[in-house]
């Protein structure tokens, strides 16, 4: 396997990190340096990504692009990243949200530009870096790392009330990451006996494999029997607790209906830039880590809680929605119809069908993609006006027609009009939630936001865009500029592409999708085919490092797993 | 009578202690008779000397564990590891004193040589395994503080701290005291081992005895760690006393306070069912994690929010000592006191054990490093002529930091997280290994609540970053440029708390090497 | 081939059958029919600017020109006798259609959808519609847009709008046509809210947009179940009366072309046996379903579910009862877009798609009675509310809901060629009237109220001459395309009964009469007040004057035609099965509609109705057209001018009030749907997001804890024997503890 092969991934986590210690060796003073060189990272992780996403094989293994190396023996954490369908596709997300976010903020970021660059290259690692890592701690540190430069970006660049939201965004996340923590550990030492223990995914999860299996046909049978492994019982008593510790830390990032509330602060508050990543990006880590981690590692929990699961996304989408309705502010409205949309996200997942799943992972790129697109829109209008209120604004399309022609098109793949990316995810996600086992009500409930979609993008499109020109402010305000073009561009362009050609991008998601419903369902039917398809296949620790520069006599405990299956024994 | 025979290796493990004290001796006399007013070679001596005995330490580190001075001391890693962080603590504190002393035209003898000898105390406390032994060191190091607290003798407030922590310092001595007394009492001894040797058939006879006895130890060793409801006196010494001595004690103090009640209270639950060490550690360290930072939580004053915070640390090792000793089968029903989740811990005993005080030492040596960085930089904030004015360390000194001294807040933002617990620091990895022993003895209840609890010290620890990043600069000059000592120390322990926070994996797998205190296993 | 070399060995009539491009390569050229005019959108749109007016003007009929060229091609094909499609599902092949499939569009799990565009006489006859009236409107804009700045813009949207009808029409399968049927609706709300800085027209187009959407909900569910239900058949049918290989070929067109295409639920639906015939393991309607999201319910009724949920989707494109609403305001987009999208072809999309799925719909009588009633009703009550008007636009705008309301009679009652005839015949005269009155309020400064009209006839002749033309067309006096189309429905309502239902096909042919009869009325009224009498005084110039050429030409070619399309009207052709000679229409749709009707006959949902012979019919629909246009011509020529200050009795001027303002239907809709919604969303924000969660939870908990905080502060007295105190009490309870172990 060549150096880039097994290294393409790590280049395409740590060049922004490279970059931005580039950018931390440049002088204050020299802003627009710091800005080129800021592009220039980004536009380097572009296209390493762009060569990752290319170079993954849609038919190969589920993980490709491994890379696997010792990081903290004594604990069992290793430092282990891979890419399967769903991760490549939203690291290609992230890499390209990049370079736009560093245009869109330009001329807007005037004073400690170099702070902020930094940041912006700092958040951009630990993003992909969580997108890529296969091991608990490892994922876990990105995650938690993500918040320190999105909450500067908040705290520092925002509005008047930053630095209320910044803290309200940092602790919310914070708790309900804290609770999975501990989560994590229980996972680590229920999951493997003593002596084999490591926080590697891989491993992790098939050990678990087979206890799930008994637990589920127990939960069929109707929960009380007897003869569980040690391990299945385990799983028994502590898996909804351990589901529900990763769910509230997933579903607060998503953000589900009850934790939602430090969303629209977080987006009015924050500059351009952050929103752009908060929505395209943070958010994802939510829906990302309920597909990647949550829902198959504890499919029993989830089959008991589908309901109340389904209940919370539908609420999310019609209540979101109505939430529009009542906004009054742009960057509000914008956000309150992210929650409506994952909700739409969460529901396909929940439907555990391909269709769904499909759907949702679609979504998730479509959101990235449009909703991205709207802040990064409404943020040139900020920028020349500095006002958020709906009635500072009224037409506007008359001063900008080109800016005013991109909105809109966002704004129907944001309403899922056929022909756009919008229109894919939401049908599928529909449709798969038709073929659920879920009752058929719901399915009708969530297609009301079919309706609402409209009903609230098109009133605030009609207040901003239509409509005479009342506001003097407003009467020479310029059309976009070239710069502007070239960031609003891709976005529009890829919103239509996704909606018209949505196959290439659809059949990277596939094996992934296919993998997921098949671990997922586990916990609903009787999982009668042979575990082995659902095992993950995963790299192991290099071996000639297994034997390091540690002290003799090492505990048990420290040995590094060997091989995925040799921890799968004992519970066998 | 027969002279004990005591070979060299029985002196092995005093070298460190043996350095620091002849340093501190030899800073004495130099004061008494010399009369040049130049005193800048006093740190170079301190320094020096607290390096070599932590090399030494370190060197002795990976030694077998044994009894040494028959049974007075024992050598083993919890001993040397101690050890070695009290001296690293020592460094770092001495680098920063320099200049703090420097600033304020203070640079008399007595400070470095009372700040050895606390060390001399710390290490030696470490490794006694005899009450009387232990006794001894507590006190030399108690009395060096003291004086160090009232070092600065312009103003009331050190003189007053100075006084309290005396006044309650006896107050809480005479109680282990006390307790020590009343356990020689029940068994006739006062080495551990042979306590421990005793102590069931003691138990059975004398239950009430023994029980108070162990109480009153717990409380004397409790108030040094500055335990919830032992704690009291924390913030008003720690912000009267100079803001590098405040540093020493939160950090070496603690330390070897810390390895003195574990070790204690190792041989005593050896011998009495360990269902009492379990509650009762969980149930301090549980009023400690939430007292102390609750408490914290409305302070403006970093310093005495750095004192709270202090506390709440304390409360995390105190969960590492509560599992220490939770760990199943010996501790059924400790879940009914906290009302924790109990998992059927799938380690054997001596694995949890040797993770959980693998957790509590990794977590104090994460702890000195950061927390002797923040009160560096409070030392380095804060301008002498208004020591005695109560804003003295308010936030609003921090506002701007990050535009006038950049590269300061930057190292106060990284500590504030590794004291939150925010990858990637020191902070996070240490209680990362703490949780991780307590869930693995079973103490998940306390697990969670210790994790809530931190976020909400999150909360007021990231207070200090919105002053220093998100307010405009103040009107008023900023405090001096540190000088070159300084600036080396705060850059060392950023260093050291970005390093073990990125690459932990040597100082932990050392950790995990074989037989952490004597008689564990 | 040269037809001199044809005619030797075959008729006239055969050899122009021939089509001149073989139907593959035809097959192979389908997207383009849809790419020119999309190219033109983007060319127009994008550099509408840089080209200049007469060039974007050029680049967009030389748009539509062509695909209407590539249509009459594609048309031509279909006829050919030899044409013979090979489809997936069957292995006998279909003639008179010609398909072709570009590609996977997107496939998820089992689900997948194609790229197909396919060509038989029903999309034929509606391509040609649509891109016939629609290049004459492109021609008619060029001068009617001749002021406007925003010229660019409104071909990109019209040749935008061309391309979806197209997809519309052109799809085959259910995914693909809904991408057509969305993207019409969404080219309406771009045309309608046009003259967006006019605040009042851009709500317009918001309102039409949310209608529709209301209505697309119920057909993506629609849809949803439709899918489910193939699915859930796929399962359980097997071999069902010895047609195993059909249902492997079946099977396999599924897997290739998705659940959701035309043919393949045709197929289905093919080898549904009759209730009545018990076949082993066959499915028939009221066989349920065994496993699945659809278990416990019948085939049957997931089928009538699905039929009423297109009706719903239906009634929102094509502005039926309930969901009409939005067409009356639809008006104020320009008015040649009026005339293309809101009078010939976007409207009429809800019978295509019925007419489509015409054999679904014949085994679902209760859908049949639904469809037809709502068609009826609509018919009726529109019709009603056209008396009322006054604003020329609104007439036509309610006329045209009252003739779609017709043609949903006619696909009710699965008299599926005479809706279509309905459709082709309305695009020409409606859309002759409206490019009538956009040339009048283009002669008169933009004045719609009729009653500041009149008297144009002598000043606006060639206006004048279409604008009668089409109005005796839509009355249906004999001569004219209208009568027959009209009629061919009436005649085949009433001629048809539902099973189960009897009493509809005499309900609706009669509701059907009355609305004739209003249709009739409300015509004359607006012609007679617009064109005869006298000029009126309040009318903004002294005098109209006519249009230029490229207004006028598409007028005179619309009016020709809907004078020609009587041809289609008239039973000349006898059938090869025999029986009562068909009209041209009926015989051409019947390679369409004969899977329909054979499926009718199997399960008998319909019965020979009410016979009556087509001449009686004739005489009846005529007599009551004169009546109702006799009427208006006398009350509006005579009665009324001839008496000034006539006393209209209150009750009159109530009930007048009332239809004007279309019986307060909008101000119900607002008050019960509208209003309620945006107060629910206020309340939920205010009371749940911003007070409950928000405040009292989220901060809530903070300020708890903060207050904690700084309430115990107060135990930190700072004196030392406090700090004592509690240090003994903490030690007294470790004491006390102890004790308490002791003693147990």
């Amino acid at each position: 396997m060549s150096f880039l092969q097994s290294h393409l991934v790590n280049l395409v986590i740590f060049a922004p990190l490279l970059f931005a210690a580039i950018v931390a060796a440049l002088p204050q003073t020299e802003k627009q340096q710091i800005r080129v060189a800021t592009l220039f990272g980004m536009a380097a992780t572009l296209l390493l990504s762009l060569w990752l996403y290319l170079g993954f094989e849609p038919n190969g293994p589920e993980f490709q692009f491994e890379y696997r190396a010792r990081w903290i023996a004594a604990l069992g954490i290793s430092f282990h990243i891979g890419v399967d369908g769903l991760a490549v596709s939203l690291m290609m997300l992230t890499a390209l949200l990049g370079p736009l976010v560093v245009l869109a903020s330009w001329s807007f970021i005037e004073e400690r530009v170099k702070e902020f660059h930094f940041a912006l290259l700092f958040l951009q690692t630990a993003m992909l870096g969580a997108f890529a890592s296969l091991d608990l701690i490892l994922f876990y540190v990105f995650w938690e790392a993500m918040l320190i430069p999105m909450y500067f970006i908040i705290g520092v660049w925002g509005s008047e009330e930053r630095v209320m939201a910044a803290v309200k965004f940092f602790l919310f996340t914070l708790i309900g990451s804290l609770v999975m923590l501990v989560a994590i550990l229980a996972l680590y030492f229920i999951s493997q006996p003593a002596g084999a223990r490591s926080f590697d995914y891989g491993q992790i999860y098939n050990s678990l494999l087979s206890a799930t299996r008994e637990v589920s046909s127990c939960a069929r049978a109707g929960g009380v029997c007897s003869g569980l492994s040690p391990l299945a019982r385990n799983l028994q008593t502590y898996g909804p607790w351990m589901f529900f510790a990763f769910a509230l830390a997933f579903a607060v990032k998503v953000p589900m209906f009850p934790v939602h509330t430090w969303l629209p602060d977080a987006h009015v508050q924050a500059p351009a830039a952050g929103s752009i990543i908060l929505a395209g990006v943070m958010l994802k880590m939510g829906t990302f880590g309920f597909w990647r981690y949550a829902i198959p590692l504890f499919p029993v929990a989830v089959r008991d809680l589908t309901p109340l699961l389904a209940s919370l996304s539908i609420i999310g989408i019609v209540y979101g929605a109505l939430m529009c309705l009542a906004q009054r502010d742009v960057k509000r409205l914008i956000a309150y119809s992210s929650v409506s949309h994952l909700g739409f996200c969460m529901l396909g997942m929940i439907a555990i069908t391909e269709e769904g799943a499909a759907g949702s992972a679609y979504q998730m790129l479509n959101h990235g993609i449009s909703t991205g697109a709207l802040f990064l829109l409404f943020g040139m209008l900020y920028e020349r006006r500095h006002a958020r209120l709906i009635a500072e604004y009224g037409g506007i399309a008359k001063v900008m027609p080109v800016y005013s022609a991109l909105f809109l098109i966002i704004t129907f793949s944001s309403i899922a009009v056929p022909g756009t990316n919008g229109f894919v995810g939401e049908f599928l996600v529909l449709l798969g939630t038709f073929k659920s086992a879920l009752p058929r009500f719901f399915g009708v409930l969530a297609a009301l936001g079919v309706i609402l979609g409209p009903a609230y993008m098109l009133w605030m499109v009609q207040r901003v865009f239509f409509g005479p020109l009342t506001h003097s402010e407003n009467q020479r305000v310029r059309d976009l500029n070239l710069r502007e073009l070239a960031t609003a561009l891709p976005l529009v362009a890829l919103a239509i592409l996704m909606g018209v050609l949505p196959q290439p991008f659809l059949s990277r998601l596939a094996p992934a999708t296919k993998l997921f419903v098949a671990r997922a369902s586990l916990g609903a039917n009787a999982a009668s085919d042979d575990l082995r398809n659902l095992e993950m296949k995963v790299l192991d620790l290099p071996r000639e490092a297994a034997l390091s520069s540690r002290p003799s006599s090492a505990t048990a405990a420290d040995n590094p797993p060997t091989s995925h299956t040799r921890a799968f024994e004992p519970h066998r | 009578m027969n002279l004990p025979q005591l070979t060299s290796q029985d002196f092995l493990p005093l070298i460190p202690a043996l350095i620091l004290a002849s340093a501190a001796v030899v800073l004495m006399l130099s004061e008494a008779f010399l009369t040049s007013e130049n005193r800048s070679y006093q740190p170079t001596i301190a320094f020096t000397s607290s390096v070599v005995a932590g090399a030494f330490a370190l060197a002795l580190f990976f030694r077998p564990a044994r009894e040494v001075l028959n049974g007075m001391g024992v050598i083993d890693p919890l001993s040397m590891f101690v050890t070695a962080v009290v001296c690293l603590g020592l460094a770092i504190v001495v680098l920063l004193a320099a200049g703090f002393l420097h600033q304020r035209r203070a640079e008399r003898g007595e400070f470095y040589a009372l700040a050895l000898f606390a060390a001399c105390g710390m290490t030696l406390l470490a490794l006694s395994a005899e009450l009387i032994t232990l006794f001894v060191n507590l006190e030399i190091l108690s009395i060096a503080t003291y004086a160090l607290t009232a070092y600065l003798r312009r103003g009331v407030r050190p003189a007053e701290a100075a006084f309290k922590y005396f006044l309650l310092g006896a107050f809480s001595s005479s109680v282990f005291l006390y307790g020590a007394a009343l356990l020689y009492g029940a068994t006739g001894s006062t080495q551990l081992s042979a306590i421990a040797g005793a102590l069931p058939g003691a138990t059975r006879e004398m239950p009430a005895l023994v029980y108070c006895a162990i109480a009153l130890i717990a409380a004397g060793l409790a108030f040094k760690v500055a335990a919830v409801p032992f704690h009291m006196w924390t913030p008003d010494v720690y912000e009267g006393a100079p803001t590098p001595v405040t540093a020493l004690m939160s950090a070496g103090v603690k330390a070897a306070a810390f390895a003195a009640l574990v070790r204690v209270f190792w041989s005593l639950s050896q011998g009495v069912s360990g269902g009492l060490a379990a509650p009762l550690f969980s149930t301090l360290a549980l009023l400690t994690m939430v007292f102390g930072n609750i408490l914290a939580l409305p302070q403006r004053n970093v310093k005495r929010m750095l004192a709270y915070s202090s506390i709440a640390h304390a409360g995390y090792v105190l969960l590492g000592v509560a599992s220490l000793f939770a760990v199943p089968p010996a501790s059924e029903g400790t879940g009914s006191i906290v009302g924790t989740i109990r998992l059927p811990a799938l380690s054997s005993d001596a694995l949890a054990r040797s993770t959980a005080l693998r957790g509590i030492l990794f977590y104090l040596l994460a702890y000195t490093v950061t927390v002797i960085g923040a009160f560096g930089i409070l030392g380095v904030i804060e301008r002498r002529e208004d020591e005695d004015k109560p804003n003295a360390w308010d936030l609003n000194r921090f506002s701007g930091l990050a535009q006038r001294r950049p590269a300061l807040a930057f190292a106060m933002a990284a500590f504030m997280l590794s004291l939150g617990g925010i990858p990637p620091t020191a902070g996070f990895m240490g209680k990362l290994l703490i949780f991780q022993a307590a869930v693995d003895s079973g103490l998940v209840g306390l697990a969670v609540i210790g994790v809530l609890s931190s976020a909400v010290g999150v909360y007021y620890y990231l207070r200090v970053v919105v002053y220093m990043f998100m307010r405009p600069a103040p009107e008023e000059p900023a405090g001096p440029e540190p000088g070159w000592a300084t600036n080396a120390a705060l850059v060392a322990s950023t260093v050291g708390v970005l390093l073990l926070g990125i690459a932990p994996g040597t100082v932990s797998s050392w950790l995990s090497s074989a037989q952490l205190m004597f008689g564990l296993r | 081939m040269l037809l001199s070399e044809c005619l030797q060995h075959a008729s006239l009539i055969d050899c122009l059958r021939q089509s001149p491009v073989d139907s593959e390569s035809i097959a192979q050229m389908l997207w383009a029919i849809i790419a020119l005019p999309l190219a033109g959108a983007f060319v127009s749109g994008v550099f509408g600017r840089m080209l200049g007016r007469a060039n974007t003007n050029l680049i967009a009929c030389a748009a539509v020109a062509g695909s209407f060229v590539l249509s009459l091609l594609a048309f031509w094909a279909v006829n050919d006798p030899r044409t013979a499609l090979l489809s997936s599902f069957s292995q006998d092949p279909v003639r008179y259609a010609v398909a072709h499939d570009f590609g996977t569009w997107f496939a998820a799990g089992t689900f997948r959808v194609h790229f197909g565009l396919m060509v038989d006489h029903l999309s034929g006859v509606m391509i040609l519609v649509v891109t016939g009236v629609g290049f004459l409107i492109h021609v008619y804009s060029t001068s009617y847009m001749g002021h406007d700045e925003g010229y660019g813009r409104y071909f990109a949207y019209l040749n935008l709008f061309i391309a979806m009808m197209l997809t519309l029409v052109l799809a085959d399968s259910l995914p693909l046509l809904f991408v057509g049927w969305e993207g019409v609706g969404l080219c309406s709300y771009l045309l309608i809210g046009f003259w967006y800085e006019d605040a009042a027209k851009a709500w317009a187009g918001r309102k039409a947009f949310v209608v529709n959407r209301i209505g697309d909900f119920g057909f993506l569910i629609g849809m949803f179940l439709l899918a489910l239900w193939v699915a859930a058949f796929q399962a359980q049918t097997n071999n069902a009366g010895g047609q195993g290989r059909a249902l492997e070929q079946w099977r396999i067109g599924i897997s290739q072309q998705g659940p959701l295409t035309f043919r393949g639920l045709e197929e289905a639906v093919r080898r549904i046996p009759p209730a009545a015939a018990q076949l082993r393991d066959a499915v028939s309607l009221d066989t349920s379903v065994v496993s699945g999201p659809l278990k416990g319910t019948t085939f049957g009724q997931v089928l009538l579910a699905v039929l009423l949920l297109f009706m719903l989707g239906a009634a929102g494109k094509s502005a039926q009862l309930p969901l009409y609403v939005w067409l009356p305001d639809a008006m104020a987009g320009p008015t040649p877009v009026s005339a293309l999208i809101h009078a010939a072809t976007m409207v009429t999309a809800g019978v295509y798609l019925f007419s489509r799925v015409g054999f679904l719909l014949v085994l679902e009588p209760t859908a049949m009675a639904v469809v037809a009633l709502i068609g009826a009703a609509t018919a009726l009550y529109s019709a009603v509310i056209a008396f009322g008007q006054d604003d020329i636009k609104k007439v036509l705008a309610y006329s045209t809901i009252s003739q779609l309301g017709f043609m949903f009679m006619g696909v009710g009652l699965a008299v599926f060629w005479a809706a279509i005839l309905h459709l082709v015949t309305h695009a020409f005269f409606k859309a002759c009237l409206f490019l009538g009155a956009g040339s009048v309020m283009h002669g008169n400064a933009e004045e719609t109220n009729i009653k500041r009209l009149g008297g144009l006839r002598r000043q606006m002749p060639w206006t004048w001459a279409t604008f009668a033309i089409a109005t005796l067309a839509i009355t249906g006096i004999v001569p004219l395309s209208g009568f027959f189309s009209k009629d061919a429905i009436l005649h085949g309502v009433h001629g048809t009964d539902l099973q189960g239902y009897p009493w509809v096909s005499n309900t609706a042919w009669l509701i059907g009469l009355c609305a004739a009869f209003c249709t009739a009325f409300y015509m004359v009224r607006l012609y007679v007040l617009v064109f005869e009498g006298d000029r009126s005084p309040e009318a903004r110039t002294a005098k109209a004057h006519e249009s230029d050429w490229p207004m006028r030409l598409p007028m005179v070619v619309l009016a020709a035609l809907s004078v020609l399309g009587v041809v289609y009207g008239i039973p000349l052709i006898a059938p090869a099965s025999g029986g009562p000679a068909q009209t041209v229409m009926e015989n051409y749709l019947s390679t369409v509609s004969a899977v329909p009707q054979q499926l009718a006959r199997i399960h008998h949902t319909l019965r020979q109705g009410h016979e009556s012979s087509l001449l009686v019919a004739w005489a009846q629909a005529w007599a009551i057209a004169l009546a109702g246009g006799g009427l208006a011509g006398f009350l509006y020529l005579r009665y009324f001018p001839s008496r000034p200050k006539l006393q209209v009795p209150a009750f009159a001027r109530a009930l007048e009030r009332w239809v004007r303002h279309g019986f307060y239907v909008d101000q119900l809709y607002y008050f019960a749907i509208v209003k309620p919604t945006e107060f629910l969303s206020y309340v939920l924000y205010k009371v749940v997001d911003s007070f409950i969660i928000d405040t009292l939870i989220v901060r809530g908990v903070a300020w708890i804890t903060a207050r904690s905080g700084a309430a115990l502060r107060y135990l930190q007295t700072g004196n030392a024997q406090s700090y004592a105190a509690v240090m003994a009490l903490a030690l007294l309870c470790a004491a006390g503890y102890a004790v308490i172990q002791v003693l147990k």
